[in-house]
């Protein structure tokens, strides 16, 4: 017996030891050939040349009209790689490090592009961590808790700015604007987003970064060959019209009309709270907190988003996120949707097959327009011990330039960010709805009426619930949790 | 009979096979392809060309993968060899020494209760904990959080795999002039060397993995590469980043694929020496 | 037992003890503390996002999360039973017969079983997105393409049904951990002595015989503690949850544990969370508990 397993044992081995040379040598291959292409591809990547460019541009939004004259600083809009020139020489001493926190999403990581700038004119070393949505909420929520230094610089989402407010968690920055307004520049935010992600109870909070808001994006090659225009989108009526109308022929290419977002979760809430707007409802009354979510009003608003999900709509609606609807867009499975803007920067990539074929309008209106407000700000935590180096980081990532630099991954919130001429198929529209923004309530009991509500939405659109059944059990919830909250005192 | 057994051994062999391999293989054929490869049918266009960008997104500053990985790769190794020698000897401690059975049912009893609470339920006093202490993003601090769960899963493990020994054994070496410890390294050990082995390759997969201690307990200096790989989850901006979440997927399987190629040859060294001969 | 020997055991067990207590004493540290101050949220009414006056509440909260529905106790009781149930169930089964199947020598083996390490070594954020990408609803997603080529079955919406959902957990909980069962399984019946099984063998025994009255025995405390470990896992399990379903569609995925994630860091009602997860460890230390007295005649 001895014999034969020693046989068995030596081929084993031999065997072994192949598979591990092998699979050295793969290893080994695969490294090199990384390496080797990473080494050819940033020579390649990187311009001979670098140019300034003054951008021009007029801007009419609601009633006003803004003239702008904004010089970008000196990149190339290749995605993902972009250079920018140093002009700033002064190299200062070390001053400092502070930590800052923003959403795992293209602008901030493409602020860790230029972070050395930052520290190279100021002398802050800044350590920027970003963490994806859920992640950052928890992370930043049990590092406030905790009463903790650690972090410098919160980003703030605007539905958490109640939250981050009423526990104490970040400084009111009132005097520092003030102080700082030639570089603050705050007229450069639209006033919707002002209100909606910047203040709270009459403060100023943070400076705001990230801006997202609804608008309407439609294809515009597939709208001409139907025979229709930007005219027959101006209401929601109309959209439905267009939308049944290219059904029969749209459906034979494997294309839908319509897109939503209806996986729950946040987005399902902002789309249906845009349908609700925009069919006169409202969340609660703002002064005594009752809740109105099964006014007719609202049921009507959600009927009308499950019809257009149900009969022109694109079936995967009921799990649909963000990332999904954008791909269904971008692959051209869709022809329509309501979405946030800051989903332009992918559609407009060189490689985006879209490309050049769509344009954003502003939201159809039914009542009224109601493009749901998003977008984040950078708040100074309570508990950092150097508020005023973090105050420093915050103007220069929230100033114009940086911000325009920024916009080119994901739009931002100052106006002079939307100054590129790419943007310009969807920079109007984009502009004009910020200023109108339908913000979310952020009282602190927002997130968990937001989670049932896109529970809710969820549970319509996927069939297994009538819109009224639903808000009629979303209505008590909502009374239940605002007046244990001590808001409703019905 | 025995052509049929094999006959069925090798079907069930090669189900087992392709089960685990075809969503490994195709997170390999992922990580090659671009974000609008990915949503193509398949077909020509969708597999070729195929593109490097997903593993260039690893390496391209600011995530800190490499340094990631080297920090996992060390928690999760200390973590391990530690646990093992703590957790087999506490195990055959509790096995084998009478011990008054009281004492030995509250220890027992407060081992399997560390393994059974959620770390949600501890998260924010975890962190305050870490914070208050310095141990706060430091590979010291992930190491002892980790053996929390650990030693009490080497103990249990080990428990099973030592219940299979049966006294005698010990008490033949005992009469043969071995110590109690003797007994622990020149017996016991060898034999269950396919049970300690298998302990440590879990405990260090089991840390590998472990997602949210390490998201709370980390920062930017002791971040595993769990942590790091969280970057690919969807945000509301964008959505998942698929292809650099199959990269990183198969780039992680690398590491630790060697450390086990090592280890499977003292598998099997284990195995075929089997139990006590002669 | 002698003198001599008795001497020989305590002094063992000093030597053990002094070992192995500074080991003790620091995992002591770190997870009574946090315990104890769980235990005390528990019992009174922190919120996490707006300052509320904070008293103690006895044992309000555990009332509350037993009998107000908002806070989705049983809702997710039930839907854990579902997953951890049919999971737990099916990872032991395959794991047992996956683990039988490795013990045998037979061309090749070797490299199954390092096959099996393999899905423990991804990280599950990975194994979370590339189970999603599979199931996503669209003909081009994996599953959906082989349906729909293969079988003619048109597309179906995996991630939008709650059956359909729960299923796709499942089938990801199952091909994340059934390696991990096999491989404790494995490492088991190699330990096993080989004598009672060439015995059986002389004396005829069939191999269904020999499995069940000599493996299931020898291995019965084994197979207990390997299932006891997985159910606390399992109870556990929040990656792949947050992200294939987020806890939908609905709330069909929302499990005990991420239920009282949800209630705890989305909503802010830490306090009802924390009451919530030790009902859940109190439940799971219940049922250790009984599941250690039936299987073990010796401690």
């Amino acid at each position: 017996m001895f014999p034969t397993l020693e046989k068995r044992l030596t081929r084993r081995e031999a065997i072994g030891t192949a598979a591990k040379v092998a699979t050295g040598a793969v290893i080994a291959g695969v490294l090199g050939g990384v390496a080797g292409y990473y080494a050819g591809s940033t020579t390649a990547a990187r311009p001979a040349t670098t140019i300034e460019r003054t951008v021009t541009t007029t801007v009419t939004a609601a009633e006003r009209t803004v003239t702008q004259t904004v010089t970008a600083p000196a990149t190339t809009v290749t995605l993902p790689a972009s250079t920018v020139t140093v002009t700033e020489t002064v190299a200062a001493k070390p001053t400092g490090a502070i930590t800052a926190y923003m959403v795992a999403e293209p602008g901030p990581e493409a602020l860790k592009n230029i972070i050395g700038l930052f520290a190279r004119k100021t002398g802050i070393d800044v350590t920027l961590e970003v963490y994806p949505y859920a992640t950052l909420q928890t992370k930043q929520a049990t590092i406030a808790a905790a009463k903790s230094e650690a972090v410098d610089v919160y980003y703030v989402d605007d539905v958490w700015l109640g939250q981050y407010y009423e526990s104490g968690w970040v400084e009111p920055i009132d005097e520092l604007i003030e102080r700082d307004k030639e570089e603050v520049l705050i007229d450069d935010f639209p006033k919707g987003l002002q209100e909606g992600n910047m203040r709270y109870a009459g403060h100023w909070i943070g400076l705001g970064h990230i801006s997202a808001i609804y608008i309407f994006y439609y294809r515009t090659d597939i709208l001409e060959q139907f025979g229709y225009s930007e005219k027959d989108l101006d209401t929601y009526e109309g959209v439905y019209e267009v939308a049944k109308a290219m059904k029969p022929d749209l459906e034979k290419k494997g294309m839908y009309p319509i897109g939503l977002m209806g996986a729950r979760g946040v987005q399902a809430t902002c789309c249906y709270y845009h349908f609700l707007g925009t069919f006169g409802g409202r969340v609660y009354d703002p002064e005594t907190y009752k809740p109105e979510i099964n006014s007719p009003e609202a049921i009507e608003a959600l009927e009308f988003e499950a019809k257009l999900a149900k009969e022109v709509g694109i079936p995967s609606i009921p799990s649909d996120d963000y990332g999904e609807l954008q791909s269904n867009f971008l692959t051209g499975k869709i022809a329509m949707m309501p979405a946030w803007h800051n989903m332009a920067p992918v559609l407009l990539r060189p490689d985006s097959p879209v490309r050049g074929k769509w344009r954003g309008i502003p939201v159809p209106k039914a009542v009224r327009r109601a493009p749901t407000l998003g977008g984040w700000c950078m708040a100074l935590s309570k508990f950092s011990k150097k508020k005023d180096l973090a105050w420093e980081f915050i103007k220069w990532a929230a100033s114009p330039s940086v911000c325009t630099y920024l916009s080119q991954y994901q739009d931002m919130s100052r106006y002079s960010s939307f100054a590129w001429p790419e943007k310009a198929c969807y920079a109007s529209a984009s502009m004009a709805m910020l200023e109108i923004a339908w913000p979310r309530p952020n009282i602190p009991p927002w997130p968990a009426m937001s989670d049932l509500m896109g529970i809710a939405v969820n549970k319509v659109l996927a069939g297994e619930t009538t819109a009224k059944a639903a808000l009629d059990d979303l209505q008590k919830k909502y009374e239940e949790i605002l007046r244990s909250a001590g808001y409703y005192k019905g | 009979m025995k052509k049929r057994e094999a006959f069925f051994t090798y079907l069930f062999a090669i189900i087992l096979g392709a089960w685990i391999l075809i969503p490994i293989l195709w997170m390999l054929l992922i990580s090659f392809q671009s974000q609008a490869q990915i949503f193509m049918k398949p077909s020509l266009e969708k597999f070729f060309p195929i593109t490097l960008e997903n593993y260039l997104y690893l390496f391209r500053g600011g995530a800190g993968f490499s340094n990631a990985i080297i920090n996992s790769i060390i928690i999760a190794g200390f973590t391990s060899v530690l646990a093992t020698i703590i957790g087999t000897m506490a195990a055959y401690a509790f096995q084998r020494v009478p011990f008054r059975p009281s004492i030995k049912n509250n220890l027992f009893f407060w081992i399997v209760t560390q393994r059974i609470m959620p770390f949600l339920a501890v998260l924010i006093p975890y962190y305050i904990l870490y914070s208050q202490t310095g141990l706060y993003d430091t590979h010291v601090g992930m190491i002892i959080a980790y053996l929390t769960f650990t030693v009490p899963f080497t103990v249990f493990v080990m428990t099973g795999y030592l219940n299979e020994i049966p006294q005698a054994i010990d008490e033949a070496a005992m009469i043969d002039g071995c110590s109690r410890v003797g007994v622990l390294f020149k017996v016991i050990f060898p034999i269950c060397r396919a049970g300690i082995v298998v302990s440590a390759l879990l405990n260090f997969a089991l840390c590998w993995n472990e997602l949210l201690m390490a998201l709370i307990l980390t920062g930017s200096n002791s971040r595993t590469v769990a942590v790091a790989a969280a970057l690919f989850l969807p945000s509301a901006g964008r959505g998942a980043l698929w292809g650099p979440a199959a990269a990183i997927g198969i780039f992680m399987m690398i590491p630790v694929l060697a450390l086990s190629m090592i280890v499977r040859r003292s598998l099997i060294r284990g195995l075929t020496v089997g139990a006590i001969r002669g | 037992m002698t003198y001599a020997n008795r001497l020989k055991s305590i002094k063992f067990n000093r030597e053990l003890m002094i070992l192995v207590m500074p080991a003790l004493l620091v995992l002591m540290f770190t997870t009574i503390f946090p315990f104890i101050y769980c235990i005390w949220i528990s019992l009174h009414n922190v919120v996490l996002f707006y300052p509320v006056p904070i008293k103690f509440v006895g044992l309000g909260n555990f009332i509350e999360s037993l009998f107000n529905p908002i806070y989705g106790f049983w809702r997710s009781a039930y839907t854990t039973l579902i997953f951890t149930g049919s999971s737990l169930a099916i990872e032991f089964l395959l794991g047992l017969g996956i683990a039988l199947l490795l013990n045998k020598e037979f061309k090749g083996v070797w490299i199954l079983r390092f096959l099996l390490v393999i899905p423990l070594l991804i990280s599950p954020v990975s194994v979370g997105l590339l189970f999603r990408l599979m199931f996503l609803p669209g003909d081009w997603a994996l599953i959906n393409w082989v349906l729909s080529s293969l079988f003619q079955i048109p597309p179906i919406n995996w991630l939008g049904e709650p059956t359909l959902a729960m299923l796709v957990l499942i089938i990801t909980d199952i091909w994340e951990w059934t390696p991990f069962l096999a491989l404790i399984f494995l490492a088991g019946l190699q330990v096993l002595p080989p004598e009672p099984f060439e015995a059986a063998l002389i004396e005829g025994a069939s191999p269904i015989k020999i499995f069940r009255y000599i493996t299931i025995p020898m291995l019965k405390d084994l197979l207990a503690i390997a299932f006891l470990l997985r159910l606390m896992d399992s109870l556990k399990t929040y990656d792949i949850i947050y992200i294939i379903t987020q806890g939908g569609p609905g709330e069909a995925t929302q499990t005990l544990n991420f239920n009282a994630y949800v209630q705890g860091f989305i909503f802010g009602n830490i306090s009802i969370a924390a009451a919530q997860m030790l009902m859940m460890t109190i439940a799971t230390i219940l049922l250790t508990v009984i599941l250690v007295r039936l299987t073990r005649e010796r401690v």
